[in-house]
C-alpha cells in the first residue's frame, strides 16, 4: 500500500486493518499544523473524496486501498482557485436567478424554491470569496481602488439578500422574482468585473 | 371616480352582469387597501394591503407587462379558448388576446375575478376599453363557481371549442386557491358533460327524433308530471335505482308503500315487482329497444304510473297498460307543442334515468330524498340488481364454456378501470360513465337545499349526503307520511288540456316548409355546379353581375334554412356529425381572408346534400305523426258518439 501527500511518499507506522481513512486524515492534519495548509482532497484508488466528507471517509478502512493520495492547499491558494473559477460560478448564479424568477412568476413556487436554495448557497460562496480576497490578493488591492469596490459589492449583496429574505418570509413571490430578475444580474455582472480586475492586476 | 374608470365603465356595459356589479360596488371601493403604484417602467401595479396580512404584490414592480408576457408564454400554446383565473390589472388578459391567433367566432377568453375590488382597481388604474370591447372576452366578476359554470354553459359555443388553456394569475391563485380549484372542477365537469352530450347526440340523435314523432299523438294527450310538482312537500321520498345493492334492502320498501312516494328507474321495475313491491311511479326515457325490455313481464302493472319522456322507445308506450304521465327534458318536439297544451313538467336528464328520477322527486317537494340502489359501481361481481335486463343481455352471450358470472366479470374487467376509495376505506371499481354520474349526483346534492340520504348500503356516493341504512331512515321518518295514492290519482284523473287540431295544423305547416326547402335546394344545387365550374378560384367579393346575385342567393338560402328555428334543430339532430363539422368549417372560412367561391360553394353543397338526406328521413315521420293524430281524433269522435248514445 502506498500513501502520498502532494505526490510525496508518506511513511506512517502502526496502520492496522481497523484504521479508517478519517483517522489517517486526522493524523496527517496534525502533522500539518503550523504550515497554514489543510488537506482538501483525498483520492482512494483513483476515486476522489473531499476532506469534508467526514461521514463517508470514517467508514472506509485504509488497508482496503492500494494507493491513497492526499492533497493540501493553503487558504491563500484556495481563494486564488476560487477567483480563477469565479467567472463560471457567477454565470451559473445569474442563470439560477433567472430560473428561480421565471418559476415564481408562473406560480411554480415549489420548483422555484429548489433552485433558490442553490442560489442562496452560491451568494454565500460569493460573499465569502469577496471577504477573503485580501488573503490572496492583499498587494493587488492595496495598489488600486479594488478594496473600495470589494466593500461596495459586499454591502450591495448584503442589502439585496436582506430584501430577498423579507420577500421570502412574506411569501411575496412577485417581489422575490423582481429582485432576482432585476437587481441581482447587475450585482453579479459587477462581481465578474471585480474578479477580472483583481486577477488582471 | 377617475376619468379612466368612467371610460372603462361605459364600455363595460356590454358585459351586463359585470357592469351591474361594478357600478354598484365602485362607491364601496377602498383605495387604501388596493394600492396602485407605478412600477419602475411607469406602468401601474397593484399591492394588496389586507388587515393582519403582509402586503401582496399582484404584478412586477419593475415591468408588469413583460411579466405578463412570460406568464402567458408558459401556459399558452395556440389554444382556441382560455380560462384566465384572476384578472389583476388586466396585463395577462391583454397578452392572451394578443396571442389568441385562432379566431373561431364567439367568446374565447373567459376571465374569472372573484374580488370585485380588484376589478375596480384595474378600471381605475388602466385604460381597459379595448379589452372590454373585444368580442372574444367574457367576464365572470364576483360570481360563485356554480354561477360561472352556468355562465360558461350558456355562453360558450361548444362546437368551436378545440383546446382550452386554463391559465392562473399566480398572486390571485394564491389568494383564492380553493375558489379557483372549485371553478376548474366545475368547468372540467361541464366539458365532460358536453362531450358526453355531443357523443350521445351523434350516436342516438336519430333514435330520439324518430321516437318523438312515433310517440307524439299518444303522448300529447297525457297528463304531465307537473301536476305532481310540489304535492309532496316535506314528505320523505324514495328514489329506487337499479344498482346491485338494491337486493340488500329493497324488502324494507314494503314498510313505506303508500306513505312515502316510491319512484323507480325503469331498470328496477322487474326486480321490485318480483319482490312484491309496486313503486308509485316508474320513469322511462331511454330511446333504445334494449331498454324497452325492462318492461317485459311487467306490462300489466296497473298500480304503477309510468312517467314517460316522448323519446322513449315506442314499444314501451304501446305495451305498458298502466296509467301514464308525460315528462319532458325540454328538447325534441317539446318546444314545438308546448304552447298547445297544459305544462308537461320539465326535468333534467344527465345520461342516466336515475338523474331524472332524482329531479322528479326534487320537484315533488320531497324532503328528505332517500336513495336506494345508487351504487354507481360494480359490487359483488355484478352490474345491476339481480333480474335486470342487463342480466338478460349477458345471458344471451352464455354458452357451454361460460356463465353469467363469467360474463359479468369479463364486463367489469374490461370497463371497470376506475378504482374509487370510500370514506370507510372500502375500494370499489366503476366505469367511466358511472364515475361521471357520481360526479353529477354529488354536484347536484351540493346544490340541493333538501336533505339527501344515501341508503344504498353500498356503492361510491358519499359526498354531500347522509349515509345510513334504509331501516334506520324508515324508523327516523316513520311519522312523516302522505296519502300517496290519493294525490297521484287526483293528478291522473283531471282532463288534459291539449289542442290536437292545432298540433296537426302545425305539423302540416312543417311539411309544407320542408317541401318548399326541397324545391329551393334543388335549384341551388344546380347553381352551385355552375358557379364551381366558372368561378371556383375567385374571391366572392370579386364576383359581379348575375354570378354575384346567384352566389349570394345560395348563401341566403343557406342562412335562411339555418335560421328556421325548429326545422334546423331537427336537421342538426339528424345530421349531428355534419352540422358540427360544418359549423367549424364555416368559422374557418369566415376567418380566412383568401377563401374563394369554390371553398364556400363546396361547403354549402355539402350542406345541401345533408339537407336532402334529412328531408328524405323527415317527411315520412311527419306523415305518420299527422296520420296518428287523425286516427286518434277519429277514435275520440266515435267514443264521444258512443257515449252520447
Amino acid at each position: 500500500m502506498e500513501i502520498l501527500l502532494n505526490d510525496n511518499r508518506l511513511d506512517i507506522e502502526g496502520i492496522s486493518p481497523e484504521v479508517t481513512v478519517l483517522e489517517l486524515l486526522t493524523t496527517v492534519e496534525e502533522s500539518l499544523k503550523g504550515t497554514q495548509a489543510t488537506v482538501i482532497e483525498i483520492i482512494l484508488d483513483e476515486k476522489s473524496y473531499s476532506a469534508d466528507d467526514v461521514s463517508e471517509i470514517s467508514a472506509l478502512k485504509v488497508m482496503d486501498y492500494q494507493k491513497i493520495e492526499l492533497f493540501t492547499a493553503t487558504a491563500q491558494e484556495m481563494v486564488r482557485a476560487a477567483f480563477a473559477d469565479g467567472d463560471a460560478g457567477l454565470q451559473h448564479l445569474e442563470e439560477l436567478a433567472g430560473e428561480v424568477a421565471s418559476e415564481l412568476r408562473i406560480g411554480k413556487v415549489k420548483e422555484g424554491m429548489d433552485s433558490y436554495l442553490e442560489f442562496v448557497d452560491g451568494i454565500e460562496w460569493l460573499v465569502t470569496m469577496l471577504k477573503s480576497a485580501d488573503l490572496a490578493f492583499a498587494s493587488n488591492m492595496a495598489e488600486s481602488s479594488l478594496e473600495s469596490d470589494r466593500q461596495a459589492l459586499v454591502q450591495r449583496l448584503g442589502e439585496q439578500m436582506n430584501q430577498v429574505q423579507i420577500a421570502q418570509e412574506a411569501q411575496d413571490w412577485v417581489g422575490l422574482a423582481d429582485i432576482l430578475e432585476y437587481e441581482f444580474p447587475e450585482i453579479l455582472q459587477d462581481s465578474r468585473g471585480f474578479i477580472k480586475s483583481i486577477l488582471a492586476v | 371616480m377617475s376619468e379612466t374608470f368612467n371610460r372603462n365603465l361605459s364600455v363595460l356595459k356590454r358585459h351586463p352582469a359585470a357592469f351591474q356589479l361594478i357600478s354598484g360596488y365602485a362607491s364601496r371601493f377602498a383605495p387604501e387597501k388596493y394600492l396602485i403604484e407605478n412600477a419602475k417602467n411607469g406602468q401601474p401595479t397593484l399591492i394588496l394591503h389586507e388587515e393582519g396580512a403582509r402586503p401582496l404584490a399582484f404584478h412586477s414592480r419593475y415591468d408588469p407587462q413583460a411579466e405578463a408576457v412570460k406568464q402567458v408564454a408558459a401556459a399558452y400554446d395556440g389554444h382556441s379558448h382560455v380560462l384566465l383565473l384572476g384578472f389583476g390589472l388586466g396585463y395577462m388578459a391583454e397578452e392572451i388576446l394578443q396571442q389568441l391567433k385562432v379566431r373561431v367566432g364567439g367568446l374565447q377568453l373567459f376571465v374569472v375575478e372573484p374580488d370585485p375590488a380588484v376589478f375596480v382597481a384595474a378600471m381605475q388604474a388602466r385604460d381597459l376599453s379595448r379589452l372590454l370591447a373585444d368580442q372574444r372576452v367574457a367576464l365572470c366578476v364576483g360570481m360563485s363557481p356554480d354561477e360561472i359554470g352556468d355562465f360558461w354553459n350558456a355562453n360558450l359555443d361548444w362546437t368551436v371549442l378545440e383546446r382550452l388553456a386554463i391559465i392562473d394569475h399566480p398572486p390571485a391563485k394564491a389568494r383564492f386557491n380553493a375558489y379557483f380549484e372549485r371553478v376548474v372542477e366545475k368547468i372540467r365537469y361541464l366539458c365532460n358533460r358536453s362531450k358526453g352530450n355531443l357523443v350521445t347526440l351523434m350516436h342516438s340523435g336519430f333514435e330520439f327524433h324518430s321516437n318523438y314523432f312515433a310517440n307524439l299523438a299518444a303522448g300529447f294527450v297525457l297528463p304531465g308530471v307537473e301536476r305532481l310538482f310540489g304535492r309532496f312537500k316535506n314528505v320523505p321520498a324514495i328514489v329506487v335505482a337499479a344498482g346491485p345493492s338494491l337486493d340488500r334492502n329493497m324488502h324494507h320498501l314494503k314498510e313505506v308503500k303508500g306513505k312515502f312516494p316510491i319512484v323507480a328507474v325503469d331498470t328496477a321495475l322487474r326486480q321490485l315487482v318480483a319482490n312484491g313491491i309496486r313503486p308509485d311511479i316508474v320513469c322511462a326515457a331511454d330511446p333504445s329497444y334494449e331498454n324497452s325490455l325492462d318492461f317485459v313481464g311487467v306490462e300489466n302493472e296497473t298500480d304503477v304510473v309510468l312517467a314517460v319522456e316522448p323519446m322513449t322507445h315506442p314499444d314501451i308506450f304501446e305495451s305498458f297498460k298502466g296509467p301514464k304521465m308525460l315528462m319532458t327534458f325540454g328538447g325534441g318536439l317539446h318546444p314545438v307543442f308546448k304552447d298547445l297544451r297544459e305544462p308537461v313538467g320539465t326535468l333534467i336528464c344527465w345520461g342516466s334515468i336515475a338523474t331524472t328520477v332524482f329531479d322528479l322527486v326534487r320537484n315533488l317537494g320531497a324532503d328528505p330524498i332517500v336513495f336506494v340502489g345508487l351504487d354507481l359501481s360494480f359490487e359483488d361481481g355484478r352490474l345491476h340488481a339481480r333480474g335486470s335486463y342487463s342480466d338478460d343481455m349477458l345471458f344471451e352471450r352464455i354458452h357451454s364454456f361460460t356463465s353469467i358470472e363469467h360474463e359479468s366479470a369479463d364486463y367489469i374487467h374490461t370497463r371497470g378501470r376506475y378504482k374509487l376509495g370510500r370514506s370507510d376505506g372500502k375500494v370499489l371499481f366503476t366505469d367511466e360513465n358511472m364515475k361521471l354520474y357520481r360526479d353529477w349526483f354529488e354536484d347536484q346534492f351540493r346544490q340541493t337545499s333538501v336533505k339527501i340520504i344515501n341508503a344504498t348500503e353500498g356503492g361510491v356516493v358519499d359526498k354531500y349526503v347522509e349515509v345510513m341504512p334504509l331501516a334506520a331512515v324508515i324508523a327516523r321518518y316513520s311519522n312523516c307520511s302522505a296519502p300517496v295514492r290519493e294525490i297521484i290519482d287526483e293528478a291522473l284523473c283531471r282532463p288534459v288540456n291539449a289542442d290536437c287540431d292545432a298540433l296537426r295544423d302545425r305539423l302540416m305547416h312543417y311539411r309544407k316548409l320542408i317541401r318548399r326547402h326541397e324545391s329551393e335546394a334543388r335549384r341551388a344545387v344546380s347553381l352551385c355546379r355552375k358557379l364551381l365550374n366558372a368561378y371556383s378560384s375567385v374571391e366572392p367579393a370579386r364576383l359581379s353581375g348575375r354570378a354575384s346575385a346567384e352566389y349570394y342567393d345560395i348563401m341566403k338560402l343557406h342562412d335562411d334554412i339555418c335560421l328556421e328555428k325548429d326545422l334546423f334543430a331537427w336537421f342538426s339532430i339528424h345530421q349531428t356529425k355534419f352540422i358540427t363539422r360544418h359549423t367549424m368549417e364555416l368559422n374557418n372560412l369566415k376567418a380566412s381572408p383568401r377563401a374563394t367561391v369554390g371553398d364556400w360553394i363546396k361547403e354549402v353543397s355539402g350542406f345541401l346534400s345533408a339537407l336532402e338526406s334529412f328531408h328524405e328521413y323527415q317527411i315520412p315521420l311527419l306523415e305518420e305523426a299527422i296520420n296518428s293524430l287523425d286516427r286518434a281524433d277519429k277514435s275520440q269522435s266515435s267514443l264521444k258518439g258512443d257515449l252520447s248514445r
